[in-house]
């Protein structure tokens, strides 16, 4: 090793001198000024390669010794041995080539697969139980404010849906905990929405506007879904998850990308929320036909949501949406309505044929 | 502080002194840190979070590296375990957090009353580790806080809680017709407008406390910052924000048509998210520049001088770049923000650098072998 030309800092006052560093068997002397210091090979310790031009040579007698990176300076021990081969991979293009791959497909899987699928484990082993204090909060809060009050419908019509929600839900798993609340509403006009915990209030808004009782189970069957399928918990766990992942890739701009994070954060829960929709709407069809209702029903009453609302339907901006496309969705019920009718007609002649 | 010769000729010395500039660069290269930021990124990604600890301590490596002041580079010393350790913990707070937030409200308040208590220790442990583990010419910073100094500090005129008040708010009760001024929701803006007027006061103090209680080669830094200094800083940052609102608004009855859908929404907000935006670099810029101004350590003195406007324009083309190229560009935001703040640093001394000692503690050596501590993590994000 030919002597290397750095600076001296005794580590007792913030001086710089000039030093050169040389070895000469297992032994390092160090010329500073008019002396010199000598010292083990073995006691000397490097500071790892940052990827700036200086390193650090730490020596046994709590002084510093800096110069610029050198490959010699590899053959010296090393403060921390694993940093040297992390230095290395970030030296080379390649490797970052390699990198930007694997950080696009990790993200793509992890979003597609990785995170749905853990957030389904997740939700699984949370009881819906630990729901229920949050579900019953929110609908007195909102009947606090006077969003919801007291339905007005008849007795007998409640009685009815009632019993029918019953018998769809028998069966079921979360069948203990699902459970039917008619509200009237100043503030929601016709909807229904599952609330944590089992809990799926509908509004008299929505009841009125339907044409048959078929049309309301449609919707409760779509809400029923949610439940059924752990929305609620899901896509706070799976929102929670891409929170976190998004503040890990973006920690060191933090203040420079949280704003501009946002946007992109918001996309992927309304890509989610939609596919929460899609599955909860699958859900309802399947209920639906499980209880000789057509499907088509499903159609009709999202058919008329949409003529009291046209503004919700905004084709060209789908992927900002919390919701998937309600024509879409029509679609999806109307062909499940007539693989229904297939099924049905297909059974009728198995009947037949066992008839005979 | 008194042993230090240099303490007691200060004053005498004042009208003499030479007074020299020192240099501060940055030399920070943006391929080079790409590099960095791209293989320590995707380690993090591949084991889950856990080489999250080791990816900052390269980052942090390399920043320290790139910033040079009178030609020496800094250092930063910290390994990777305990930054891991910390980061388990903050991981256990926050899913505790978390968890009493979404679904079990009663033990919310008994959540938020255990982060009161361990807040000063935070404090105090982040800013001694990040001390600790900062050198320069194998001198490494010392944080002299404690635990109670540092919860005199942050609940100081009981803010905290004024903050918490404020934040539980319930919104107007439409359904009671009578609005008297001791309702809850009155009271409630009161303490909100209390805590506005506060903070900027509060948040000196507490840089004060960290500041003072800070000291590299045998000097405390001094901080001469004032709250009044911070209040106009966060008031004029309020304006700012109040302009922006009060211009976007007539937009939004003005161009109906745009409502309709959630680009016209966008774009109509655009005015309020510019202000805010700007009110956020002016904040930056000048309480940065009014904590450095003031402060001093021993013989050296500091000028900052951010521009709030250049500091905007930084912060938009920034997020342009980092949209257009899906994130790719962070690592480009991070080197030329980091080199505007530093080029914009000045430093002079009074005196040479041999002023600045050492004890037995405060060299890189020792910080080395002060690890092994279970208390020793790093809580700082």
């Amino acid at each position: 090793m030919s002597a290397l030309k750095g600076y001296y800092f005794d580590g007792h006052s913030a001086e710089r001198r000039l030093a050169q560093l040389s070895l000469s068997g297992t032994e390092i002397h160090l010329h500073e000024g008019e002396e010199t210091h000598i010292f083990s090979v073995t006691d000397l310790l490097v500071s790892p390669r940052t990827g700036s031009p200086s390193r650090f040579i730490a020596l046994s007698n709590a002084g510093q010794f800096q110069c610029d990176d050198c490959m010699e300076l590899d053959y010296l021990p090393q403060q921390h041995p694993t940093d040297g081969i992390l230095a290395w991979f970030e030296q080379r293009w390649n490797v970052a080539l390699a990198c930007v791959v694997a950080i696009a497909i990790l993200l793509v899987l992890g979003h597609r697969y990785g995170l749905p699928a853990a957030a389904e484990k997740i939700a699984q082993r949370i009881p819906i139980e630990s729901e229920k204090n949050l579900g019953a909060e929110v609908l007195s809060t909102l009947e606090q404010y006077a969003w919801l009050s007291p339905s007005e419908l008849p007795e007998q019509q409640q009685a009815i849906l009632t019993r029918r929600f019953n018998e769809f839900r028998s069966g079921l798993i979360y069948e203990l905990h699902l459970n039917l609340q008619f509200r009237y509403t100043s503030v929601f006009d016709a909807n229904a929405f599952a609330l944590p915990g089992g809990t799926i209030v509908i509004t008299d808004q929505l009841i009125e506007m339907a044409e048959t009782d078929d049309e309301v189970l449609a919707i409760l069957a779509h809400e029923i879904g949610h439940i059924e399928r752990r929305h609620i918990m899901r896509s706070l766990i799976q929102n929670s998850l891409v929170a976190v992942a998004a503040t890990a890739i973006t920690a060191d701009a933090a203040t420079l990308t949280a704003a501009v994070a946002g946007l992109p954060l918001a996309l992927v829960q309304n890509e989610y929320s939609r596919e929460f929709e899609t599955e909860a709407d699958s859900f309802s069809f399947s209920l639906l036909r499980q209880h000789g209702v057509s499907p088509a029903a499903f159609a009709d009453i999202i058919e008329r949501l949409q003529a009291r609302n046209p503004n919700s339907a905004d084709a060209s901006l789908t992927f900002l949406s919390s919701h998937p496309l309600m024509q879409d969705r029509i679609q999806a019920a109307r062909a499940a309505a007539m693989g229904a009718e297939v099924d049905s007609a297909a059974s009728k002649l198995t009947d037949e044929q066992d008839k005979r | 502080m008194a042993e230090n010769p240099y303490a007691t000729s200060l004053v005498a010395n004042i009208s003499e002194a030479t007074d020299t500039p020192v240099s501060i660069e940055f030399t920070g290269n943006t391929a080079v840190y790409f590099r960095i930021w791209v293989v320590n990124l995707c380690l993090t990604l591949l084991t889950l979070g856990v080489f999250s600890a080791w990816a900052k301590v390269r980052k942090k490596r390399y920043f320290y590296a790139s910033t040079r002041i009178d030609d020496t580079p800094m250092q930063y010393l910290a390994q990777p375990l305990p930054i891991l350790k910390g980061r388990m913990v903050a991981t256990l707070i926050f899913g505790i957090w978390w968890f009493s937030s979404s679904f079990y409200l009663p033990a919310l308040p008994w959540v938020l009353g255990a982060g009161l208590i361990v807040a000063p220790w935070i404090i105090t442990s982040s800013a001694s580790f990040n001390s600790r583990y900062s050198a320069w010419r194998n001198l490494t910073l010392k944080f002299h806080g404690n635990y109670l100094g540092a919860a005199l500090t942050i609940y100081w005129l009981g803010l905290i809680p004024l903050l918490i008040y404020s934040l539980m708010a319930d919104p107007p009760d439409l359904s009671s017709a009578e609005t008297s001024i001791f309702s809850p929701w009155i009271l409630q803006l009161i303490a909100t407008l209390a805590f506005g007027i506060l903070f900027p006061f509060w948040l000196n103090r507490l840089k004060r406390y960290i500041a003072t209680h800070t000291s590299y080669g045998g000097w405390r830094v001094r901080y001469g910052a004032r709250g009044g200094q911070f209040f106009w800083v966060y008031f004029v940052a309020a304006l700012i924000v109040s302009l922006g609102a009060f211009l976007t608004t007539p937009l939004f009855t003005m161009m109906p048509s745009l409502t309709q859908s959630s680009i016209g929404l966008v774009v109509l907000s655009m005015p309020f998210y510019f202000s805010y935006v700007f009110a956020f670099a002016y904040v930056r810029a000048n309480t940065t520049n009014v904590v450095w101004n003031n402060a001093r350590l021993g013989p050296v003195t500091f000028r900052s001088s951010l521009v709030s406007t250049e500091l905007f324009a930084l912060y938009v083309t920034n997020a342009l770049g980092i949209i257009a190229s899906a994130g790719l560009a962070i690592p480009w935001a991070v080197m030329r923000t980091m080199r505007y703040r530093i080029e914009h640093l000045q430093a002079r001394t009074e005196s040479p650098f041999a002023q600045f000692v050492g004890d037995d503690r405060s060299s890189v050596h020792a910080a080395a072998a002060e690890t092994g501590d279970f208390f020793d993590l790093d809580l700082s994000l």
